[in-house]
């Protein structure tokens, strides 16, 4: 039997059962995954994988332990990378737990929402010249950042615009007064959920990551204007790599592929 | 094989989503008929459907279908199945009429419009459904309506059930993909990147020398149904709410090539089949791991949108596992799985009917040079004229 009773230093041992406290807030509940924030001085996030009933429990363990720690380690990589050059924002992270992960919270909005609720809110053809700017803006932090990603040797494996997150950004009904603000060049694009994530040094993964990016966008955001994912390759292409027109040339391949794919039945 | 209808109307009360029929000639009629032709992939099937306005439902009048099986081993060929198709098409044709309105002389005089496949599916027998559509439509006077095949599916499904927003999962031979509705279009947000569900496993069937009657995909779940069949790990690729099946399937291959248990080896008794896999141990793990990847991105996809509610659809939907893996992860979430049924699981005619009424009943025609059919035909590619254009919000 294992002694439960509260010690000094919880990394050296077992990590106890899971069990929220009750000033704990829940602020997310997606698929895999429930996000608690923890309050105190420095205010941490708690990610809680839970056991899907669904599937058969040597799979389910191996996914939801793996993934854990996959996201543990690949948001520390993208911390302290090698390069510095290569620093990507990501939450910190605190303790990896498996199935649980200790992060720091993260203030402001994700990208989709400050998509929806801000930038694609009654945007028209050409006349908001201040949101179409910001909209360039934000396509090419988040298409330098993945370019990065990508040269450190990792893909994401999920890159949604529910994914990446604004530091400070604020929701519109907080934010009228002080418009001067609202800018996106002002918050930091701060990458998230790397659950999926992976090092591989593959062109035909890193393409299938962009590709999802790219269906993800055209399928959330059908509103969003087409040269936003022009921008978004541009500035992919920019990081220093050759490896980033390898990657291009094989996203056409996977493109082709989709479009191309035998249907029937 | 033929299949008889015997649901009753189906109220189109539930589908609020759906717009109501404009004010029309057609729309002022008390009943409205449609005849639907189905013919996309190894199924040719004719279905009568009939609209009654006094009550606002949707009938299938009959549905008889032909299903083309290939030897074990092999997959049916495009050329064989329109052979198929072109032997069997007017014969169902009459029967699904004669079946409609049994003692009428004239049955074709009811049909005020031909709906049929096209596509995505196999060229050849789509085309062949298409002449019978063309030909009929020239010698009957009706328009006609081009229909996509997965629209079929998904406008049946949430008919029969009436669900009216759900998020669905549309897995068959050719096709996977998780679906949502937004504006005007069936969006897809996630599918294969390479093979789809069915024919991976049709090609898995055929590896261990499963039989294709009366599926290949049948077959598997039962031999996975065996008693002791143990789990083997197999690779897992989800990536975003897309999958992969194609690294998936040549791992299985390997394993049946080099592990497999031969029926000699049991006969011998267990003396070295310590490290053997059975058929029924890679049917069964191949089935809960492709099924979970399916189950995982439909929940992503729920997550995503809003949505409570999920509709499967196309032939793989037919099986009990998955239905039993999708129905836990609904009920976890506290949403609902629509109940699984033929009248859009299976490839029909009534289907392509039902879709094909909706898009009738909003002027929506296709003129004789526009009836072309096409091998690739995205779901997202058409215009559903007939639903609100509200989008979901998101979480
Ligand atoms: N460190 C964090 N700080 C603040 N909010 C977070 C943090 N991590 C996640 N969230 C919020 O929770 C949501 C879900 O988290 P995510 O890691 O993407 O898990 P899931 O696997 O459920 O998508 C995010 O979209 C974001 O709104
Ligand atoms: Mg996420």
């Amino acid at each position: 039997m294992t002694d439960t009773t509260a010690s000094a230093d919880v990394t050296t041992k077992k990590p106890p059962v899971f069990q929220p406290q009750d000033d704990w807030t829940l602020i997310s509940q997606g698929a895999e995954a429930r996000i608690w924030k923890i309050p105190g001085t420095t205010v941490k996030v708690a990610k809680e994988r839970f056991s899907k009933a669904y599937r058969h429990p040597t799979l389910d363990e191996k996914l939801t332990k793996s993934r854990c720690r996959a996201e543990g380690r690949i948001l520390e990589k993208c911390r302290n990378p090698k390069d510095s050059n290569l620093v990507i924002d990501v939450p910190q992270v605190l303790r990896i737990e498996p199935p649980v992960l200790y992060l720091e919270f993260l203030e402001g909005l994700t990208v989709r929402e400050y998509l929806e609720d801000h930038l694609l809110l009654s945007l028209k053809d050409d006349d908001d010249t201040e949101k179409a700017s910001e909209l360039h803006q934000l396509a090419q932090q988040i298409g330098s950042m993945v370019g990065k990603l990508h040269t450190l040797g990792c893909i994401h494996g999920d890159l949604t615009t529910s994914n990446m997150m604004l530091r400070g950004s604020q929701p519109q009904s907080k934010r009228a007064k002080t418009e001067n603000d609202n800018n996106v060049s002002k918050h930091k694009i701060t990458l998230i959920d790397f659950g999926l994530a992976k090092n591989t040094t593959s062109a035909e993964e890193r393409a299938v990551d962009l590709y999802v990016l790219e269906r993800a966008l055209t399928s959330t955001h059908p509103k969003l204007p087409q040269s936003f994912l022009e921008t978004i390759m541009e500035s992919y292409k920019l990081e220093p790599k050759k490896a980033a027109e390898a990657t291009l040339q094989r996203l056409e391949q996977v493109r082709l592929r989709g479009r191309k794919r035998e249907c029937f039945g | 094989m033929t299949s008889r209808a015997t649901d009753g109307p189906c109220s189109a009360k539930p589908l609020v989503d759906n717009l109501p029929l404009p004010e029309s000639t057609i729309n002022s009629k008390e009943t409205t008929v449609v005849l639907g032709i189905e013919g996309s992939a190894n199924k040719v099937g004719v279905g009568v459907l009939r609209y009654q306005k006094n009550n606002h439902t949707y009938e299938i009048l009959s549905n008889p279908r032909k299903t083309f099986i290939a030897p074990t081993g092999q997959g049916f060929l495009p050329r064989e199945t329109a052979w198929h198709h072109q032997a069997h098409v007017v014969a169902l044709v009459r029967t699904a009429l004669q079946e409609a309105f049994p003692n009428d002389k004239q049955p074709e005089a009811h049909v005020d419009a031909i709906c049929f496949t096209k596509g995505p599916g196999m060229g050849g027998p789509l085309q062949s459904c298409a002449v019978c559509a063309r030909t009929l439509s020239l010698l009957w006077k009706v328009p006609l309506v081009a229909v996509n095949h997965c629209v079929g599916h998904i406008e049946m499904g949430r008919l029969a059930t009436g669900a009216s927003n759900p998020v669905v999962l549309y897995v068959s031979g050719g096709n996977t993909q998780v679906i949502a509705y937004q504006d005007q279009r069936y969006r897809i947000f996630g599918e294969t990147i390479d093979i789809a569900i069915g024919n991976c496993l049709d090609r898995f069937a055929r590896v261990i020398g499963l039989s294709n009657d009366p599926s290949p995909g049948y077959n598997i779940e039962q031999e996975a149904k065996k008693e002791g069949a143990q789990y083997v790990e197999l690779p897992y690729v989800v990536k975003g709410m897309d999958v992969s099946f194609s690294g998936i399937l040549t791992h299985v291959e390997t394993l049946a090539k080099t592990r497999l248990v031969q029926e000699e080896d049991s006969k011998n008794g267990e003396k070295d089949n310590s490290n053997k896999i059975t058929k029924a141990d890679l049917c069964y793990s191949l089935q809960e791991t492709l099924f979970a990847m399916l189950v995982e991105i439909t929940e992503r996809a729920m997550a995503h949108c809003g949505q409570n509610q999920v509709l499967i659809v196309g032939g793989v939907g037919c099986n009990k596992r998955l239905q039993d893996m999708m129905s836990i992860m609904v009920s976890e979430r506290g949403g609902t799985l629509c109940a699984m049924d033929h009248r859009y699981c299976i490839d029909n005619g009534a289907m392509i009917a039902q879709a094909g009424v909706f898009a009738f009943q909003f002027g929506e025609l296709t003129k004789m040079e526009d009836t072309w059919v096409t091998q690739r035909y995205r779901t997202d590619q058409s215009k559903i004229v007939w639903r609100r254009s509200a989008q979901w919000k998101h979480t």
